[in-house]
């Protein structure tokens, strides 16, 4: 006994030090442990719900006029396009007579011009794309109908083909025209400085494009003019006049639909947009934890556009109920990317929108939904609305109720 | 106080965790918590057989009665658990404080009091599950978290009166409060669904009596005696996302505890004890049953074990404790047929005092095995116990 005992002396002080060292290497934690349920699972359980909302009948509807043709960041110019056989219309700001140097007004005499457009969209499959160039009388104006704007696309109006290499799907196509061409964009008196331009598309089979307008923030179409002024010092002779566009336009030979009774139409120009409202449960505003929320929109017709061109759904919230003039949740937003063509459902994620409905200060259960790019797109989907209730949309709210922590 | 000693008390203070956080047990998941011991370090080296008479411990108000001079004294337990149930295994590990008491006689000695704080029931765990359902004519594989931090601690007021030769007799007024804090996430494998997070916090309060008795037979007889009442527990939730606390109408009943021990100094340098407390938590098993859990059952401890000490005069230097403990677990598992889990536990410790008596460190290990019968579902672990003492 006294050997095992003086065996404990000798060991007790580095157990200590180990114990202590031992405890302090103890100080994170690791807690997880996979387990079983319901054996070992806490009694409150997770239990996710799945819901279907329709639109209050008879609520929603679509408007029209919210962007108009000249209002688009984009143009569209088609050759017998089923979707929309569209021409183009740009008028150029007035180019003046004389140029200033030094000051001094002085007279010009031209050298070489140059139109540029910037292709935004195109099918990117469709080989030999030539833009078709005219020169357009006075007598066009905004208010110019296809038929009106087509007969004036004639052989004397015409300024130039300009090829869309197959391989530029966006970017700037440029005409260059000097020495005898230049007479095809000489502005006469009647012109009053001013150039209108008519744009048709040639290409071996029915397509279209869309180029990029002044709206767009880059890439807008420009004039310029490459001039020798009347001047003696020749480093000061040399000027380029730049116009872009005051107005840009586009005219199609078929208007695009127009809004019904009994559909939601997005699209067209001037564009439509589509109104929703929802009745909205108590269990959703107040209690429930939304974990995913779908829009689906149900075409009633194939939708059609150009191919091989992404068009976008998409869908908002409103700050207010005002009706037409509902003002939109301008940071939160949500979209669905279809091709054409396709009479598929289109589903549209909206959980953050819907968040923004839940609370005593929710905003109030409405969507509007619109085509992006608003009134310079080819398709104008028409959905089912809950006049027509095999193809009305629905709203898919998947949902959790509060936990029931209290359970052991 | 020698280079060695300095050395012991600055690793036992750089031992202090950041967080103080731990899986008490697997067993407890399916209840309000693991319930605590209310033991020091070195009574847990003797099984806490001897949780009775020592006045570091919490279980009796009576065993103030030894108490020579003002203490404070507190326990750390680090704690390595192997979990095994039908889903997998894991290791894991915390720490935490599980034992924290100020005592001091007064009155020249004729009367003791004790301010203290234990564990009276756990509820830190983590648990993971990997499940699917059906959603949206789709199945959808998910991981769900629970997490629980928080339980219940034991606040005491102890006061023992010692004026009866051979006799303490030890009073005790127990707050039984504490908050658990609560997250459930759910992570869908398909991330057009959104994580589940869900939190909120439960609050407890309940109360308690105790009586305590220890009487010296003889010199080397000492035995002692507890009874105590924990009174109903009451909870409320503040759960609520958009705000408000819930009166969730779940209280739940507390145990009667009753303790009966017995310390037998076999020879001057050998003691031995055994202790029995048996407490009544089928009180708390309606409460369960409505909560959702499969229920609560009366729960007894067993436990005896000894220290051998080397020099009649010097019996606090580097004693050899050890102990053994056997227990039923008072909160079932199970959902059709319950079971109740029991433990089984083997301890051995030491400890010294230092600084003329002033300072002291001990420290147990105790090898814990957990079960429940007919289950799958068992956790063995160590449990090493480190507790600190001042005597100013």
């Amino acid at each position: 006994m006294t050997a095992f005992m003086a065996f404990v002396r000798r060991w007790s002080s580095p157990a200590l030090l180990a114990a202590v060292a031992v405890t302090t290497a103890a100080c994170s934690e690791k807690l997880l442990t996979p387990v079983n349920c319901p054996e070992l699972c806490p009694g409150g359980q997770i239990i996710v719900y799945d819901t279907v909302l329709n639109p209050i009948p008879g609520s929603d509807t679509s408007f029209a006029g919210y962007v108009t043709a000249n209002q688009a960041t984009g143009f569209l110019v088609s050759n017998n396009l089923p979707a929309a056989d569209a021409r183009g219309f740009v008028r150029f700001i007035r180019r003046s007579d004389s140029v200033f140097v030094q000051d001094t007004a002085r007279t010009y005499t031209i050298d070489s011009v140059a139109i540029s457009l910037t292709i935004d969209a195109r099918d990117s499959l469709q080989p030999g794309l030539a833009l078709l160039l005219y020169k357009l009388p006075p007598t066009v104006d905004s208010a110019a109908t296809f038929a009106e704007i087509n007969a004036a696309l004639t052989p004397d109006a015409f300024i130039d083909s300009v090829e869309v290499p197959d391989t530029l799907h966006t970017g700037a196509v440029k005409a260059l025209l000097s020495g005898e061409t230049l007479a095809r964009v000489a502005l006469t008196p009647a012109d009053s400085g001013v150039l209108r331009l008519g744009v048709a598309l040639a290409a071996p089979a029915a397509t279209g494009v869309r180029i990029l307008t002044i709206r767009a923030g880059t890439g807008a179409p420009t004039f310029q003019t490459y001039v020798h002024a009347a001047v003696t010092d020749t480093a000061l002779q040399e000027v380029t006049i730049t116009r872009v566009p005051n107005y840009n336009s586009y005219v199609t030979a078929v208007p695009f639909p127009v809004p019904t009774p009994t559909t939601l139409l997005v699209g067209g120009a001037p564009s439509a947009r589509a109104l929703m409202r929802f009745e909205w449960p108590s269990v959703l505003k107040d209690t429930a934890e939304i974990i995913r929320a779908t829009l689906e929109m149900v075409p009633v017709s194939e939708v059609t556009g150009l191919a091989n061109v992404s068009s976008t759904i998409v869908a908002q919230g409103v700050l207010v109920d005002l009706g037409a003039k509902s003002p939109l949740i301008s940071d939160v937003s949500s979209s669905h990317t279809f091709s054409v063509p396709t009479s598929a459902p289109m589903p549209i994620e909206v959980l953050r929108t819907v968040q923004l409905w839940q609370g005593q200060a929710g905003r109030p259960p409405v969507f509007f939904v619109w085509l992006s790019p608003e009134a310079s797109s080819f398709s104008a989907p028409v959905f089912g609305s809950t006049a027509t209730p095999a193809s009305q949309p629905r709203l898919r709210i998947t949902y959790v109720r509060p936990y029931q922590f209290a359970l052991p | 106080m020698s280079a060695r000693r300095w050395t012991l008390l600055a690793l036992g203070l750089l031992s202090f965790p950041g967080a103080l956080q731990a899986q008490a047990s697997i067993f407890g998941v399916r209840g309000p918590g693991f319930p605590g011991r209310p033991y020091s370090a070195a009574a847990i080296g003797s099984g806490g057989s001897t949780g009775m008479f020592d006045p570091e411990s919490q279980l009796s108000p009576a065993s103030l009665g030894p108490l020579q001079t003002g203490a404070a004294s507190f326990t750390l337990l680090g704690d390595f658990r192997s979990v095994d149930t039908p889903s997998g295994s894991a290791r894991v590990r915390d720490y935490r404080f599980p034992n924290v008491f100020i005592t001091a006689p007064i009155r020249r000695g004729q009367y003791a009091f004790g301010v203290g704080a234990t564990t009276y029931l756990n509820r830190d765990f983590t648990l993971a599950v990997r499940d699917s359902i059906v959603l949206r004519d789709s199945v959808r594989s998910y991981t769900d978290t629970t997490r629980s931090r928080g339980g219940l601690s034991d606040l005491q007021l102890a006061f023992a009166i010692r004026t009866i030769p051979q006799t303490t007799i030890g009073f005790a007024f127990h707050l039984i409060t504490g908050t658990d804090r609560l997250v459930a996430r759910r992570a869908f494998d398909d991330t057009l669904y959104t994580p589940v997070l869900q939190s909120a916090e439960l609050s407890t309060t309940g109360f308690g009596l105790a009586i305590g008795a220890t009487r010296d037979l003889s010199s080397k007889v000492t035995l002692s005696a507890l009874i105590r009442k924990d009174f109903t527990a009451s909870v409320h939730v503040d759960s609520a996302r958009y705000g408000g606390a819930t009166e969730l109408g779940s209280d739940y009943g507390l145990p009667w505890t009753f303790g009966a021990a017995g310390l037998f100094r076999v020879t001057p340098l050998l003691q031995v004890a055994t202790q029995a407390v048996y407490r009544t938590w089928s009180s708390a098993n309606q409460g369960m049953v409505s909560l959702g859990a499969p229920g609560a059952s009366n729960s007894l401890e067993l436990s005896a074990g000894g220290e051998l000490t080397s020099r009649v005069r010097r019996t606090t230097q580097f004693p050899l404790r050890i102990g053994v403990r056997y227990g039923t677990l008072p909160f079932l598992i199970g959902e059709d047929a319950t079971v109740q889990p029991h433990e089984f536990a083997l301890s051995v410790g030491t400890g010294a005092r230092f600084a003329r008596q002033k300072g002291g460190i001990d420290i147990s290990l105790e090898r814990v095995w957990r079960s429940a019968s007919g289950t799958d579902i068992s956790e063995r672990g160590w449990l090493l116990y480190t507790g600190f003492s001042i005597r100013p």
